[in-house]
């Protein structure tokens, strides 16, 4: 009985580690080959009772106008972001569409939180997975203000830079006017 | 053993009430008993100690060490699962059956699992939602209640599922997702409830086991009702749960436990009574009408009746079983309240004057039932629990602007006097019974 327990554990103990481990495994990916992307974040200093204060980000490119839109996009759930860059180097939304892209296609999994239907078009809002920046709690709420602020003065550029590989994606960054969230902070304290 | 008590045992011997053998052997007999839970208080204090540090942990982690680079936070998010889990092996090899060590092993163990979760969801910016990081931290940590055994786990993780079920039926507004893990989450707690049902049933662990599985049940079963149900079900559902909870408590395994022990008859008898108050006003059986039926076709498309037959079929089966344990049949009404209430549903939908007379009935037929129980077992508290029954009932009424006055005001003066006959027949029952 002893020694199926400590079986039974070690077995338990392995899951345990493999978990985690492989959610690193997934963002570390993610982070070494996966192509970056600079999302224009447009204008609250929310926290979660185990990860602790993020900064709540909110996406300019979170829509899309399509005249033809995917029919299985109106079951709603999860759909395929399509990126490409603008002119600026900006992420920019090609097309969402319901079943998952060919791996040479930059894309990122993301969920619809509604479909605007107009005569001849839809307007599918997007909820992408990336939409908490975590930071050390005495800092997000200097770093929340910053973020606010400088999304309201549209002579300042805020974007998050996104690292995409396979429909995951993880934040590398937050920027403020070309420059680290983290270090725009540093010197707010000077 | 206390020193009072053996000087006490000492002063019945010197009074030649017991002989110094027996004196002995009672000493002997508690010293036994002591021998056999060496060390309840110190696994009691090991127990809170864990769960401090547990979340202690939690709380560090959560601070987001900005300063530490990813490598560095990933060490740390696999350091708390490496103590844990030490703990927990040193545990399985050197203290298999020291309640002391076992539990709070256990239960550091299930909190590192979410610190080092949580490390890793903030250092890649994760952002899952609040059932996603529960269901993930309780499929880890469920084993352990069976591997250590860890019974304060299996605890937690109950509370755990219930936020987990909360987190995804009620608090996850616009969507309409039905938490159907809960069920598959619960299914997996149950054979370590019946591993103590069997062999402890008279242990703490077991009765706050019951208490957790009652309070969760109760809170959860709501977050399974969606857009398409109606309120009328839901409520119908809600009182069948109670009626299964009444009868499970009056059912052999509980019937003698002392009430603080019984959950499900608490929860069952005052659930069961707040359900039928609340129905038993004439606009929760309008007002539901005018709102609901709107858009929502028929009576019959709530998923929630289904819901509710499949739970008063439990509770026919318990009715059943009672029955067939019990040597002679004792009726109790309690237990067929949700019965009731579906066949009023059922019959009276269109007509609700009529249903909510006969739920006043109903709820007065309950008062005089406990009050009648309470006289013949020469119990004061059951006695005024039906006349508390009906003291609510009057109140309600009161302010019911349907019933005329002088009908209100009989009522209340029959009640009234009605609760010092009660009382004073019962005292007056007492005497007799002392004097004899």
């Amino acid at each position: 009985m002893k020694q199926f327990a400590i079986g039974a554990f070690i077995i338990i103990a392995v899951v345990q580690w493999f978990v985690p481990g492989k959610m690193i495994w997934d963002k570390d990916a993610v982070l070494r080959k996966g192509k970056t992307f600079n999302f224009r974040t447009a204008p609250v200093d929310p926290s979660h009772p185990f990860k602790g204060r993020y900064i709540a980000l909110s996406f300019k490119e979170n829509e899309f106008t399509t005249t033809s839109p995917d029919s299985g996009l109106f079951h709603y759930g999860n759909a395929y972001v399509l990126l490409e860059k603008d002119g600026n180097g900006f992420a920019k939304i090609k097309n969402v569409v319901k079943q998952k892209p060919g791996a040479a296609l930059d894309y990122v999994k993301a969920s619809i939180s509604y479909i605007n239907r107009r005569k001849d078009t839809a307007v599918i809002h997007l909820l992408y997975p990336f939409d908490e920046f975590y930071m050390d709690e005495f800092k997000a709420p200097k770093a929340e203000t910053a973020y606010r602020e400088s999304t309201r003065d549209s002579t300042q550029k805020t974007y998050a830079i996104v690292s995409i590989l396979n429909g995951d994606a993880v934040i590398k960054d937050v920027m403020i006017n070309e420059q680290p969230i983290r270090q725009v902070i540093r010197k707010m304290d000077k | 053993m206390s020193k009072s008590f053996v000087k006490e045992l000492q002063e019945l011997v010197g009074a030649n009430i017991i002989t110094p053998a027996t004196a002995q052997e009672i000493a002997d007999y508690y010293k036994q008993g002591e021998k056999e839970r060496p060390n309840r208080f110190s696994a009691v204090v090991n127990i809170l100690g864990a769960l401090l540090v547990g979340l202690g942990i939690v709380l560090v982690v959560a601070h987001n060490w900005d300063e530490l680079g990813r490598k560095a936070k990933t060490f740390f998010a696999f350091l708390p699962l490496v103590i844990g889990q030490g703990l927990c092996l040193y545990v399985l090899f050197k203290k298999k059956n020291n309640i002391a060590w076992h539990e709070p092993a256990g239960v550091i163990l299930f909190f590192a699992v979410a610190a080092s979760i949580s490390l890793i969801s903030h250092t890649y910016h994760i952002s899952g939602t609040m059932s996603s990081f529960l269901l993930t931290w309780m499929l880890l940590t469920i084993p352990l209640v069976y591997i250590l055994p860890s019974s304060v786990v299996a605890l937690l993780y109950i509370a755990g599922i219930t936020w987990y079920a909360c987190a995804t039926g009620y608090f996850n507004y616009p969507d309409d997702t039905v938490p159907f893990y809960y069920l598959l989450l619960l299914g997996l707690v149950i054979p370590h409830y019946y591993t103590w049902l069997a062999h402890k049933k008279e242990s703490n662990f077991f009765h706050l086991l019951n208490w957790l599985l009652a309070l969760s049940v109760t809170i959860v079963l709501g977050s399974f009702s969606t857009g398409q149900d109606r309120s009328d079900w839901v409520f119908t559902a809600y009182l069948a749960l109670f009626s299964v909870f009444y009868l499970l408590g009056r059912s052999e395994n509980f019937s003698n436990k002392k009430l603080f022990a019984n959950p499900f008859l608490i929860i069952g008898t005052l659930g069961t009574i707040f359900i039928l108050m609340f129905r038993s006003f004439d606009w929760s059986w309008t007002d539901g009408y005018r709102y609901s039926d709107i858009d929502r076709p028929s009576i019959y498309s709530s998923p929630f009746l289904y819901i509710t037959i499949i739970i008063l079929i439990v509770a026919a089966g318990l009715v059943l079983s009672g029955y067939k344990a019990a040597k002679e049949i004792i009726f109790d009404p309690t237990g067929f309240s949700g019965f009731v209430l579906l066949i009023l549903l059922l019959a009276f939908r269109n007509t609700p004057h009529i249903a909510v007379l006969f739920i006043n009935l109903w709820i007065l037929f309950l008062a005089v039932f406990f009050i009648r129980k309470g006289a013949l077992q020469d119990h004061l508290g059951i006695l005024n629990f039906g006349l508390f029954i009906i003291a609510i009932l009057a109140v309600l009424r009161f302010f019911d602007d349907e019933i005329p006055f002088i009908w209100r005001g009989f009522f209340f003066l029959i009640t009234g006097a009605g609760f010092f006959a009660a009382n004073y027949m019962m005292v007056k029952k007492r005497k007799m019974i002392a004097k004899k």
